[in-house]
């Protein structure tokens, strides 16, 4: 049994690489993981990633980020202490426009961006899952489960003729920091 | 793509060298000279960076730390035994009276803080002068000596009595003189002492001098008729006043008191019924009473004599020689004049500033020949608050020279300051053996004796005046004595060997003297004045022969119509310096140039153009005596070409520290003519090296043909009372975007009345002492940042052919300014319903009240100043610095013992807040909890707010909206009431009625 | 599809021979990888000498007060708030080059934006401190926020523009910092992946653990699109929100309904104009000659042209309805920014804004480098005196003339200005030591497509219309970095 986890397949060219996906795909090999150094456009597809929910999140955000702003001002400036600005209305509608809005951009922003990190593990400090130091730089890794997969040699082979520069076999799943 | 292929960081890495595989383990395959730079060498040097960022770092968290000062907490001790009458936040109020006027005096545990004129007095009972209004900061001035001196020790009273005595004793043992010099005394308490004095020492004798005399007058009353006093006028029966060069609205004679008279015939009221006097003022600098008149005519010193012929000329049709002829906008004038004046017989008045007993002769030929006497003037009843004897004070100086004189006196007399000749006085004092000064501080004259006796202050004092034959005031102390001062009546009676308490004198003086029949002593000193004189008097007829008046004027003229003709005036604050170290007083701006902290040459801009002088010059002004100054110039529209005005009472050097050098003393320009002083004199000028700049609180003159001042003549008045007031027709409907918010219990407003303000500035002093607003000094006012809550705006225009100039550009294209109309606009803070400064401040520091006012919320103000730049009347004022504690404005508030003076209603502002006026929120606030106190409504009048209590012209009306009875109700009523830029729609408080001009019908 | 070919005459967005993915990398991080040179030790000396100065002069204002500028009763805001106003107006190129030009699909931005955002980002703190700095009292600066206090309910007023501002300003900030940093992630990740010791640890910890996964990429990409669909509208508020603060008031000359697309505008002419300023100097100087290209320069020249155009448009239309309003005091201050004491200022705003970048009309001057820094400069300080017009001239001369008065700046005044551009500068060169002045993930993907290198391949295949080649070849004229020839290699 041997003791390899991944097997990487590392392209210096993002269609070269694509084109590798095909050919596992057509052999029924699993892909577990596509590291680039730039965002694939229609690789999720390929993949059968679904679509991200972000948007609907954003647009929850946005709702209350909306609520809250307004409910701010109306809670201060006309519920709780009632004054007379300059003779105006308590209830001055048009001024509690920009403050209302600014509210719900600020919330939207940090929210979605903190579900953003938050689902992809992203903070502070966390030990980056990285298979393959080029694959941030010039390398487009593709990577296969092993023991999923065990025909390591036709792996290989496929992703030679899909024009990997070159084929790593791991035994241990993520790059060493240390 | 061509990225196939492995990347080598070279041949070594293919190959795989020794040294390359020892290195590649480093980031950078070359050395990092980290240890050059951590070595002992690299740390050792002078300052390591890392030490360099440590300081920064601390310095800046220092300076943040320190900038962010808290409210400083003063320690406060309450009473262990309470004084019955104090009770803790209550004001107590007393009666006294202050050069002849009687004031109610206000005081809070025991300190007096604020001065009112007691409106039930007979005469002055509508306001007080600045100077007055000031007068209480006089009491707490740091500058006043602490005890009696010797030369530069401090001696006991004992030790003063015992000196003075021996002395006296000496004096009279050599059968030498002893004289006391004082300024006029019209105290009776005051002069028994003296005598009982006099009849002690029977070489005594008291010599009265003013600095600004009228001894002129006196002597020509006494040369008309038989009667050496100066009489009481009354404006009030005046349908036509005339003056030749009298401020009689602000500093000649008693201002007060001829202001209200003078508004009796002019204010809305007196509109109303359709009344209003007409003023026609000859003078040749700007003055407050000049500004006022509704005809102003330019004339030089030179020319008031043969302009009093002219006009007598012109009314009996006599033909005196030296009549004016060549001013002929004065000729037109007198013609037109006269005219009138013979019309309104027994209805007119003629007053004139000079102190030539000539001249005045012949102002009293004309009374007479007006029929003044008995209606417009009255000779029976004399005002005794000039008895300043010029002659008399020469002839002390001859006697002291000629070393007849041992022991002197100075009593409120400061000579070598005030007088002309301050060499000729050094040097008379000089042959005197003993010489007391009862200066409260080591001022020019006191610095040259030998015992200086401090005189308490008259709030500290007992006391008596009698301004006019038959009334008499009060003085009684409210505050017991803060130095170890004595006041000189007390020391008189002591050195005259009478050891009665001053207040036990006083007190039988008036049971004796004074008081009628079942009026008791307390009832007297309750109503503070007590009046048994009668008013009237009778016609005169003038015998003495007015064609040698006519003559000796002529002369006279001549004399000073030489080259540049100087005329010295009182500025309507700092007057004649004896209250010289008053900050309040110098940082009042003058009525009419708006300059704080400093006298100047006044002079007209096209002359001073066509002398090449500019604004920011400087001048050396230089008299024949040989005495000159250097003077920083004024611009000056309505001073008469060909002539300069300097302000007397400025150039103080042992004032005090805020009044030390302050101006130039223009005294030594004075000249001594057959035995009175006059107050002009011939003058060259020469441009001086170097430029001044004058603090000026307003630098701007004119309206820009804007309609925030509107002014109408007394004409159209008649005809239409809503002239120019933008009343007639139908206005422009304005609209509301928002509901009104409703002011169900009061609505403080005010109405002011541009017709009645004279521009004194009695406001601005009054609302400094009530409200502690600080006083910033020259340098702040340079920046333009004084910070008076209430200001009075002045601007000029000017005539062409019959249109009112008023374009700053157009204005400068004119050939002559010398004709130039003044109106004085108070401001303050309008009390917006729709504030603009409400609404942009992020902090709700200001807001509004359910009472129409605009609040201010010092604590929350975190100083953006966005209230103050959004405020179209520009009445917010910022507290750039600490200035009521920062040694860099050390006017007066930097000490404690002067803080005494600080209203305890009212919070004194930190730094980087804003500030503005609050309506007196706390008097609005007392008078409420009295009313609650007597169980009853606020009834009109209960408040009063500190500038309408001044105001000696009733010009500011102040009360509830919401009271249809209430005097400001009904004065909003008025016709001429319009709100300055209404049209911004900001719905302001404050209501101010047009000013209307009684102008000959051209 | 990445493989597709973008049509042949679009102008190459990435020169330079042999560019590859490794080259890209390498070129971009030369100043981050690298010790720095003399220039940069020379800039930051003095730039850290400016903010040395700031310090010093903020210090002595919060030690003395605000009395210490040369403020006064009539002038209550005078360099503070026009220097305010000028360093959020610069702070809005950042934001719209990387959000408005990514809705518009203008890849031109990728290359520039990630320092156009750190500018941005710097240029709103300056702006920040000035908010702070302004105060009488600024140690209680929080209160501008509605926060709950021991008197219970004491609230901020909504109705006053200024805390508008606090919050759009606030908002402003953090949207940008995160929009920022969030596209900085997968850059810092390839620093990290590069270095060693250390600078690994570092970097590590500052990349969030990010590698390049499909699904991190996705949500990458979704979430900057998100965020500058909601950046575009807040770029717009805030300075409509701070022209309220003038627009709002009753100062002739600031009650001017016109004022929030005008200050807009203003805004985009003055921060394109800063990003000029920096980028020509980094270009230079980093050897950025093949990402930040002759095309990039022209077409924020274009921009500055248009928004300048409109700010002119807004003058004349301010000075039509001062006119037409009939309002004696609008007329007057109008009058007064030409025939008033601070007729030069006027004169340098107008002259500026208006007739100076009309020069950029002709090509030649828009592809000229030294003269389209010089006229960033000019249109830098054509806006700052822009804002002194707006605030001083307005109120130094407002309802009543006895108020008038005249503004003098102190020398704590010009020591703040100073500083704060000292800050400015000081933070922007660290930016470039330690952050990639470009976004190397962004420049990657146009690698494939707007490169010169793929253009390049793709007429050398043939089978390109001949007159479109020329075309392309003809605009490549202006490129500083391309040489004859290479064209001539091109069409041979």
């Amino acid at each position: 049994m041997s003791t390899i986890k991944y097997i990487l397949g590392s392209f210096g060219d993002p269609d070269e690489m694509m084109h590798g996906i095909d050919k596992l795909q057509e052999n029924n090999i699993a892909i577990y993981d596509v590291f680039t150094p730039m965002p694939i456009h229609g690789i999720e597809a390929k993949l059968g990633v679904p679509p991200s929910k972000l948007p609907i999140v954003a647009f929850l955000c946005g709702l209350l980020g909306f609520t809250l702003g307004f409910s701010l001002l109306y809670y201060t400036m006309v519920y709780d202490w009632p004054m007379n600005i300059g003779g105006k209305p308590a209830f001055a509608m048009p001024n509690f426009v920009p403050v209302t809005f600014e509210v719900t951009i600020l919330i939207t922003a940090l929210g979605m961006v903190s579900v953003f990190f938050f689902r992809n593990h992203l903070f502070p400090g966390r030990a980056p899952r990285v298979m393959d130091f080029r694959a941030t730089n010039d390398r487009f890794v593709i990577a296969i489960d092993a023991k999923e997969n065990t025909d390591h040699v036709k792996i290989e082979s496929l992703l030679k003729e899909a024009g990997a520069i070159d084929v790593l076999h791991n035994e241990r799943k993520y790059v060493s920091y240390e | 793509m061509d990225s196939n292929k492995k990347y080598w960081k070279g041949l070594e890495e293919l190959h795989q060298t020794p040294a390359f595989v020892e290195k590649k383990g480093s980031e950078f395959i070359e050395e990092i000279p980290i240890e050059n730079v951590l070595n002992e060498a690299g740390l050792s040097t002078k300052t390591p960076r890392r030490d360099f960022l440590k300081a920064l770092g601390f310095g800046v968290g220092a300076v943040t730390l320190a900038a962010c000062q808290r409210t400083p907490i003063h320690k406060s001790v309450p009473y262990i035994i309470k004084p019955e009458e104090v009770t803790p936040g209550v004001a107590n109020y007393y009666a006294s009276s202050y050069k002849g006027q009687s004031l109610v005096i206000k005081t809070r545990e025991g300190r007096p803080i604020f001065v009112e004129a007691n409106t039930k007095a007979i005469f002055a009972g509508n306001g007080v002068s600045p100077s007055t209004q000031a007068s209480v900061l006089d009491l707490y001035d740091m500058s006043k000596l602490k005890g009696p001196r010797s030369g530069d020790e401090g001696i006991s009273w004992d030790e003063v009595d015992k000196q003075v005595i021996s002395a006296l004793n000496s004096a009279s043992a050599a059968g030498k003189q002893i004289r006391i010099v004082s300024s006029t005394i019209n105290s009776p308490s005051a002069l028994a002492a003296i005598n009982e004095f006099t009849v002690k020492y029977p070489t005594a004798k008291l010599i009265v001098v003013d600095a600004v005399s009228h001894s002129g007058m006196i002597k020509a009353n006494e040369l008309s008729f038989g009667k050496a006093v100066i009489p009481q006028y009354r404006f009030d029966n005046a349908d036509i006043i005339v003056s030749v060069g009298a401020d009689f609205l602000s500093t000649w004679l008693d201002g007060i008191e001829n202001t209200k008279q003078y508004m009796a015939n002019r204010s809305h009221t007196s509109l109303k019924n359709g009344k209003m006097s007409r003023h026609i003022q000859f003078e040749s600098g700007l003055s407050l009473t000049g500004t006022n008149a509704d005809v102003r005519v330019t004339v030089k010193p030179s020319e008031e004599g043969p302009l009093l012929i002219a006009l007598y000329n012109e009314l009996t049709g006599s033909s005196l020689p030296n009549a004016l002829n060549d001013n002929q906008k004065a000729v037109t004038a007198i013609k037109l004049v006269a005219k009138e004046l013979n019309q309104l017989k027994g209805k007119a008045i003629l007053v004139a500033g000079s102190n030539d007993a000539n001249v005045q002769s012949l102002v009293n030929a004309i009374n007479v020949h007006l029929g003044s006497y008995g209606s417009t003037i009255d000779l029976d009843n004399a005002s005794n608050q000039y008895k300043g004897d010029d002659q008399a004070f020469a002839e002390f100086l001859r006697e002291a020279n000629s070393g007849l004189i041992d022991v002197a006196f100075f009593t409120e007399s400061n000579p070598i300051y005030e007088y002309y000749d301050s060499k000729g006085v050094e040097n008379a004092l000089s042959k005197i053996k003993f010489k007391v000064s009862f200066a409260d501080r080591e001022n020019e004259t006191a610095s040259f004796v030998n015992i200086i006796a401090p005189n308490s202050n008259y709030l500290e004092s007992w006391g008596d005046s009698e301004p006019y034959v038959g009334y008499y005031t009060l003085v009684q102390p409210t505050i017991n004595p803060v130095f170890d001062s004595r006041q000189f009546e007390q020391s008189f009676l002591i050195w005259a060997g009478n050891t009665t308490s001053y207040h036990d004198y006083v007190k039988a003086y008036w049971e004796q003297n004074v008081l009628p029949q079942g009026k008791s002593w307390n009832n007297a000193l309750q109503e503070g004045f007590q009046f048994n004189g009668s008013r009237g008097g009778s016609a005169q007829s003038f015998t003495s022969s007015v064609s040698d008046l006519a003559n000796l004027i002529g002369t006279q003229s001549k004399a000073i119509a030489k080259d540049i003709e100087l005329q010295l005036y009182l500025s309507g604050g700092i007057g004649d310096g004896k209250q010289g170290n008053n900050a309040y007083l110098l940082e009042l701006p003058d009525p009419v140039s708006k300059v704080t902290w400093d006298n100047y040459a006044a002079i007209e801009p096209k002359y001073a153009e066509s002398l090449g002088i500019g604004v920011n010059d400087l001048i050396e002004v230089k008299a024949e005596n040989g005495y000159s100054i250097v003077l920083p110039v004024l611009i000056q529209p309505g001073q008469a070409a060909g002539t300069i005005s300097i302000a007397l009472g400025f150039g103080r050097t042992k004032a005090g520290k805020a009044g030390n050098d302050v101006g130039k003393n223009a005294y030594p320009f004075v000249r001594l003519v057959n035995g009175s002083l006059q107050f002009n004199n011939s003058v060259t000028i020469s441009k001086a090296a170097g430029t001044y700049e004058l603090a000026q609180t307003q630098t701007h003159q004119t309206i820009e043909g804007r309609n925030i001042i509107r002014e109408t003549t007394f004409a159209n008045y008649k005809n239409d009372p809503t002239h120019g007031s933008g009343n007639t027709g139908e206005k422009h409907k304005t609209y509301d975007l928002w509901n009104k918010y409703e002011q169900p219990g009061h609505s403080w407003v005010m109405a002011i009345d541009l017709n009645a303000c004279t521009g004194c500035g009695a406001c601005i002093v009054a609302c400094s002492v009530e409200n502690n607003v600080p006083v910033v000094g020259r340098d702040e006012v340079r920046r333009r940042r004084e910070m008076h809550w209430i200001r009075i705006d002045r601007y000029y225009s000017f005539e062409k052919d019959n249109e009112a100039v008023t374009r700053e550009g157009e204005v400068n294209n004119l050939s002559d300014l010398s004709q130039v109309t003044v109106v004085h606009q108070p401001m303050l803070c309008q009390h917006c319903d729709h504030a603009p400064c409400e609404t942009v401040c992020p902090v709700l520091a200001t807001v509004h009240s359910s009472e129409g006012l605009n609040h201010m919320a010092y604590n929350r103000c975190f100083g953006t100043r966005y209230c103050a730049n959004n405020c179209p009347y520009k009445v917010r004022r910022f507290n750039w610095f600490n200035y009521w504690n920062d040694s860099r404005f050390d006017n007066y508030l930097n000490n404690e013992f002067t803080q005494l003076v600080l209203n305890p209603d009212v919070t004194s502002r930190s730094r980087g807040v804003m500030e503005k006026c609050s309506m007196c929120i706390q008097r609005i606030q007392g008078g409420k909890l009295k009313a609650k106190a007597e169980k009853r409504p606020i009834k009109d009048g209960d408040i009063q707010v500190a500038c309408a209590a001044a105001c000696p012209s009733n010009a500011i009306i102040f009360g509830d909206r919401n009271d249809p009875e209430s005097a400001v109700s009904q004065a909003l009523k008025n016709e001429r009431v319009y709100y300055v830029l209404e049209e911004l729609n900001v719905q302001p408080g404050v209501g101010y009625m047009t000013k209307v001009r009684n102008t000959f019908e051209a | 599809m990445s493989s597709h070919n973008e049509s042949i005459i679009r102008e190459p967005l990435v020169t330079g021979e042999n560019i590859t993915y490794a080259k890209v990398t390498d070129d971009i991080l030369v100043s981050v990888e690298n010790k720095p040179n003399k220039a940069w030790w020379i800039g930051f000396i003095v730039a850290a000498l400016g903010a040395l100065l700031w310090v010093v002069s903020v210090s002595y204002t919060f030690w003395t007060g605000i009395g210490a500028w040369g403020l006064n009763k009539t002038v209550g805001w005078a360099w503070d708030i026009t220097t305010f106003v000028w360093w959020v107006g610069i702070g809005h190129a950042g934001t719209l080059i990387s959000a408005v030009l990514l809705l518009f699909r203008q890849n031109w931005r990728n290359s520039i934006n990630r320092s156009a955002e750190a500018m941005t980002i710097f240029a709103v703190i300056c702006a920040a401190t000035y908010v702070v700095a302004h105060m009488g009292r600024p140690w209680l600066a929080y209160w501008i926020f509605p926060i709950p206090n021991q008197f219970g309910s004491l609230w901020v007023n909504f109705n006053s523009p200024l805390v508008w501002d606090a919050f759009a300003i606030s908002t402003y900030f953090t949207v940008s910092l995160v929009f920022w940093y969030v596209g900085l992630l997968p850059d810092i990740a390839t620093i990290r992946d590069r270095a060693i010791g250390l600078r690994r640890r570092i970097y590590s910890i500052l990349s969030f653990g990010w590698n390049g996964s499909v699904k991190t990429w996705q949500r990458f990409e979704i979430v900057c699109l998100i965020l500058a669909g909601i950046a575009t509208p807040l770029v717009l508020s805030v300075h409509t929100i701070v022209s309220m603060d003038f627009a709002t008031s009753v100062i002739p000359g600031w009650h001017t309904t016109i004022f929030p697309p005008y200050f807009v505008a203003g805004a985009i002419f003055s921060g394109f104009a800063m990003v000029q300023t920096l980028l020509l100097v980094a270009r230079k100087v980093l050897g950025l000659e093949n990402y930040i290209t002759m095309f990039h320069i022209e077409s924020m020249n274009k921009i500055i042209l248009v928004t300048g155009s409109i700010v002119g448009i807004a003058y004349l239309t301010e000075f039509f309805i001062a006119y037409y309003s009939g309002s004696e005091y609008e007329q007057y201050t109008f009058l007064n920014r030409f025939v008033g004491p601070y007729w030069w200022a006027g004169l340098l705003m107008y002259g500026c804004n208006v007739m100076m970048t009309q020069l950029m009309w002709f090509k030649k001057i828009r592809t000229n480098i030294a003269l389209s820094w010089i006229l960033s400069i000019v249109v830098n300080i054509g806006m700052w005196f822009e804002r002194f017009v707006i605030i001083v001239t307005s109120l130094h001369r407002d309802y009543l003339p006895s108020s008038w008065a005249m503004f003098y700046p102190t020398i704590v005044d010009v020591g703040i200005f100073i500083g704060s551009i000292g800050l400015f500068f000081t933070m922007f060169l660290l930016f470039l030591r330690v952050l990639p002045p470009v976004a190397i993930a962004e420049v990657k993907l146009l690698l494939k497509t707007q490169s010169f290198e793929a253009k390049k391949k793709l007429i050398q295949e043939g089978h390109q219309h001949v007159e479109e080649v020329e075309y392309y070849t003809a605009s490549l004229k202006k490129y500083d970095v391309i040489t004859e020839s290479d064209i001539k290699e091109l069409v041979k």
